[in-house]
C-alpha cells in the first residue's frame, strides 16, 4: 500500500498543478508542424523522407509494393522507411501518429489504410502535421480529397471492374454453367465490396453461373485454407469454380483444393501476386488481375517527393488526379510471361508522368 | 519431573517490514525497465527522444492504460478478464450508435452499459462457480458479435465529432487530455485500494481465495466490483479510441487485448493474483507501448519487431517481478 500510494499521489500532483497552470490547447507544443495552410517551402531532396506503410511483408503483392517504394527511393538517391502494421488498425494509427509527431516537413506518406474508416484520422493527421500523403485502396466515399492541401492524392482500382473481369474469366472457364463459390476480402474495405459487386454483375451476365456459397477469409491465405476445406465439405463436386477477391485467398484454396484432391476447378483471384502468376503459368490457375503493386509503391512516393522538392505544386494537380482509378491488367495464360518479373521503370514516376495511368477520376 | 516444554515464541521485537534497497529497486522496476527502454530507442534513433514525440507515445498510450487499469484488479483478484478488447469494440460501436440520440450523456452510458455487462460477468462467474477465464473467454466471443450485428460489420462513422473533442486536447501544451484521464483512472483507482479495505481484501483473494473466505472477507461482492471495474474501463477505453478515428468499428480494439496483459504482467503485477499494483500495470502499459510504436518507427525491420517485442516482453517480466512474493507459479 506504501508504494501504491505515493507514486499515484505524485502523478496526481502533477497532473493537477498541470491542470491549475494553463489551459487547453489545440495541438501538442514542442512539434515542428507546419501549419495546413503554409506555403510548401520547397525541401531538399536529400532532405525528403520517405515512408511506405503496408499491412504486412508476409503478403508477396503487399511487399511487392514495398519494393517498388525502395526502387523509386533508389532512384532518387534516398532510402524508404518499410512499415508493416499486421493488418491492425490501431496499430496503423499508432505508427502514423508516432510519425508524425517527428520532423513532418518533409516528409512524404504512401500509405495503405486498413480500412475506409481508417483513412479520416490519418488524413487529418498529416494535414495537421504538414505531412505528403498518398493514400491508396481505402477512403470513404464521402471524403474529398480535394478539401485537403496534404492529402496529394488517392489511387484505387475500379474493383467492380476488376471483380467482373475475372468473374468473367472464370465463366468462361468452366463453360458457362456450374457452381461456384466466392471468398470475400475484408468485408469493411472498399475494395472487397466494389470486387464482389463485380462478381454479381458478371453473374448477371452469366445466369447459367450459380453462386453457392460466399464467405469472408479476410484477404488471408491461411483463413483461405479453411474457408475452402468447409465450403469443399459442403458443396462438394457441385463447385466448379471458385472466385477470391485477392490472389492470397485464391492461393489459399488451391491448397485447399490440391488437399482434397481436386483438380477440376478452377480458380480466380486478383493482385498477381509471383505464387499466382507461376500457378497460372502451370495451369492451375485461371486468371488474376494486375494492379502493378511496384508501381503502386513508387507512385505514391513519387507524387510527394515531386511536391516536396517543388516540382510540381500541389494546386496544380487537377482535381480529376486528386481521387482516381489507376490501370489494371487481366492476366491469363495466354500474356502471364509479361508479368512475370514486374519491373518498375523510372519514367513512370517522372514529375510530369506520375498521371498517366489514370482511368478516370473516382465518381 | 520435567516441565512440559511449550514453543514460546520468541518475544521478538515487532519487525518493521522496512524495505532492503533491494526490494526497493525490485517495487520501481516497471519505471526503471521503461527509462532503460526510452534510452534505448533514444540511442538507435536520438529523434525519438522529443517532446513532441513523447507526447505522441502517451496519447497512443491511454486507451492501453485505462484498460489494463481494470484488468489489473481483476488480475490482482486471482482471475483474468478476457473481454475487456471485446468490450471495447462493442463499445465503440455503441457510442457512435448511441451519440445522435443521447449526446452528451452517451459517454456516461456507454461507460454504464459495458460496466453492466462487467458486472453480469462477475456475477456469472461467482454465483455459477465458473472459471473467469471461460466466463470472459464466452463474453468475448459473444460481444464480438454483438458488436459485428449492430454495426453491421462496418466502421460506423461519428455523427458529431465535438462530442469527443475535449479528449483530443492537450494540457498545458503537452499533455494529452485522453492520458490525463488515463493517470486519473489510475490514480482514483489506486487510492481507492489504498485508502479502503478494498485493497487488502483484493490482495487476500488473489493470494488465497479460501484463507480470504474464511477471514470473512466478502470474497464475492469484491470479485463482482472487480469485474465491473473492469467493464467499465473499457467503455471509457472505448471512447478513448473513437475520439482519436472519428468513428466506431467491431474489431477496432480486438488487438487490444494480449498488449493489455503484456503490460499487466510487464508491470510487475503477478498473473496468478495477489501480488502487483494498479499504477505498475501505467508503467506496463507505457512499456508496451513504446515497443509497439518506437521499434518499427526507429526502424527495426518487420521481422525482427516481432522477435524483439517478445524478448523484451520476457525480460521485462524477469526484470519487474518480485520473486519473493510468488510461491507458485502457474
Amino acid at each position: 500500500m506504501k508504494f501504491t500510494s505515493r507514486p499515484t499521489a505524485a502523478a496526481l500532483g502533477v497532473a493537477l498543478a498541470a491542470a491549475v497552470l494553463t489551459g487547453c490547447t489545440e495541438t501538442a507544443a514542442g512539434g515542428g508542424a507546419a501549419g495546413g495552410g503554409e506555403a510548401a517551402a520547397a525541401c531538399d531532396p536529400a532532405d525528403v523522407q520517405l515512408v511506405g506503410q503496408v499491412r504486412n511483408e508476409s503478403n508477396p503483392y503487399e511487399a511487392s509494393w514495398l519494393d517498388g517504394g525502395d526502387a523509386f527511393a533508389e532512384q532518387v538517391g534516398l532510402t524508404q522507411e518499410r512499415l508493416t502494421y499486421d493488418g491492425d488498425s490501431t496499430r496503423q494509427q499508432e505508427q502514423i501518429s508516432q510519425l508524425l509527431a517527428g520532423d513532418t516537413e518533409c516528409l512524404v506518406l504512401n500509405v495503405l489504410p486498413n480500412g475506409d474508416s481508417d483513412t479520416p484520422p490519418i488524413v487529418e493527421g498529416a494535414q495537421a502535421a504538414g505531412a505528403y500523403l498518398v493514400t491508396q485502396w481505402n477512403k470513404p466515399a464521402d471524403l474529398d480529397v480535394t478539401e485537403y492541401d496534404h492529402w496529394l492524392s488517392h489511387i484505387t482500382y475500379d474493383g467492380v471492374a476488376s471483380g467482373k473481369q475475372i468473374g468473367d474469366a472464370l465463366a468462361e472457364a468452366i463453360g458457362g454453367s456450374g457452381g461456384i463459390v466466392a471468398l470475400q476480402g475484408i468485408l469493411d474495405t472498399g475494395a472487397a465490396k466494389d470486387r464482389f459487386a463485380g462478381l454479381e454483375e458478371s453473374l448477371a451476365a452469366n445466369p447459367d453461373v450459380e453462386l453457392l456459397d460466399d464467405q469472408t477469409a479476410n484477404f488471408s491465405r491461411a483463413e483461405a485454407l479453411e474457408v475452402t476445406k468447409t465450403l469443399l465439405t459442403k458443396h462438394g463436386d457441385d463447385i466448379k469454380g471458385i472466385w477470391a477477391a485477392n490472389d492470397d485467398m485464391a492461393l489459399g484454396a488451391l491448397e485447399a483444393l490440391q488437399q482434397a484432391g481436386r483438380d477440376d476447378v478452377a480458380v480466380v483471384g486478383i493482385d498477381a501476386v509471383p505464387d499466382a502468376l507461376t500457378a497460372i503459368e502451370d495451369g492451375t490457375m485461371t486468371a488474376t488481375v494486375s494492379s502493378d503493386g511496384p508501381w503502386q509503391g513508387g507512385i505514391g512516393l513519387a507524387i510527394g517527393y515531386c511536391v516536396a522538392t517543388g516540382e510540381l505544386a500541389a494546386e496544380d494537380i487537377a482535381d480529376e488526379d486528386r481521387a482516381w482509378f489507376a490501370e489494371q491488367f487481366l492476366i491469363r495464360q495466354d500474356n502471364v510471361a509479361d508479368f512475370v518479373s514486374p519491373e518498375t521503370s523510372a519514367e513512370d514516376f517522372a514529375c510530369d508522368n506520375l498521371f498517366s495511368r489514370s482511368q478516370g477520376a473516382i465518381s | 519431573m520435567s516441565t512440559p516444554v511449550l514453543a514460546q515464541p520468541a518475544p521478538d521485537t515487532p519487525v518493521v517490514a522496512r524495505p532492503t534497497v533491494g526490494r526497493r529497486l525490485t517495487s520501481f522496476m516497471p519505471l526503471i525497465a521503461l527509462v532503460v527502454l526510452l534510452a534505448a530507442l533514444t540511442v538507435v534513433d536520438p529523434g525519438f527522444f522529443t517532446l513532441s514525440s513523447l507526447t505522441a507515445a502517451v496519447r497512443t498510450a491511454a486507451p492501453l492504460v485505462v484498460l489494463a487499469a481494470g484488468a489489473t484488479v481483476v488480475v490482482l483478484c486471482g482471475g483474468i478478464d478476457l473481454s475487456i478488447a471485446a468490450l471495447c469494440s462493442l463499445a465503440t460501436v455503441l457510442f457512435a450508435l448511441w451519440l445522435p440520440d443521447l449526446g452528451a450523456v452517451t459517454l456516461a452510458a456507454v461507460v454504464a452499459a459495458t460496466a453492466l455487462i462487467g458486472l453480469l460477468q462477475g456475477v456469472a462467474h461467482v454465483l455459477l462457480r465458473i472459471p473467469s477465464f471461460i466466463v470472459t473467454l464466452g463474453g468475448m466471443s459473444i460481444y464480438a458479435a454483438i458488436a459485428l450485428v449492430v454495426s453491421d460489420a462496418g466502421p460506423i462513422p461519428l455523427s458529431d465529432r465535438d462530442a469527443t473533442h475535449w479528449l483530443t486536447l492537450y494540457l498545458a501544451g503537452v499533455l494529452p487530455m485522453a492520458f490525463v484521464v488515463a493517470l486519473l483512472v489510475v490514480g482514483v483507482v489506486s487510492l481507492v485500494l489504498g485508502l479502503t479495505p478494498l485493497g487488502s481484501w483484493v490482495r487476500a483473494i488473489g493470494y488465497s481465495e479460501s484463507a480470504a473466505r474464511l477471514a470473512g472477507s466478502p470474497v464475492d461482492l469484491v470479485k463482482v466490483g472487480a469485474f465491473t471495474l473492469s467493464g467499465a474501463c473499457a467503455g471509457l477505453a472505448a471512447v478513448m479510441l473513437v475520439s482519436r478515428n472519428f468513428s466506431g468499428s467491431p474489431t477496432m480494439a480486438d488487438n487490444l487485448l494480449l498488449p493489455a496483459v503484456a503490460a499487466i504482467v510487464v508491470g510487475g503485477t503477478a498473473i496468478t493474483g495477489g501480488h502487483g499494483s494498479v499504477w505498475r500495470s501505467l508503467a506496463g502499459a507505457l512499456v508496451v507501448t513504446l515497443l509497439r510504436v518506437g521499434l518499427p518507427i526507429v526502424g527495426v525491420p518487420s521481422a525482427y519487431e516481432q522477435i524483439l517485442y517478445g524478448a523484451i516482453i520476457v525480460a521485462a517480466v524477469a526484470l519487474t517481478l518480485d520473486r519473493s512474493k510468488l510461491l507458485v507459479i502457474k
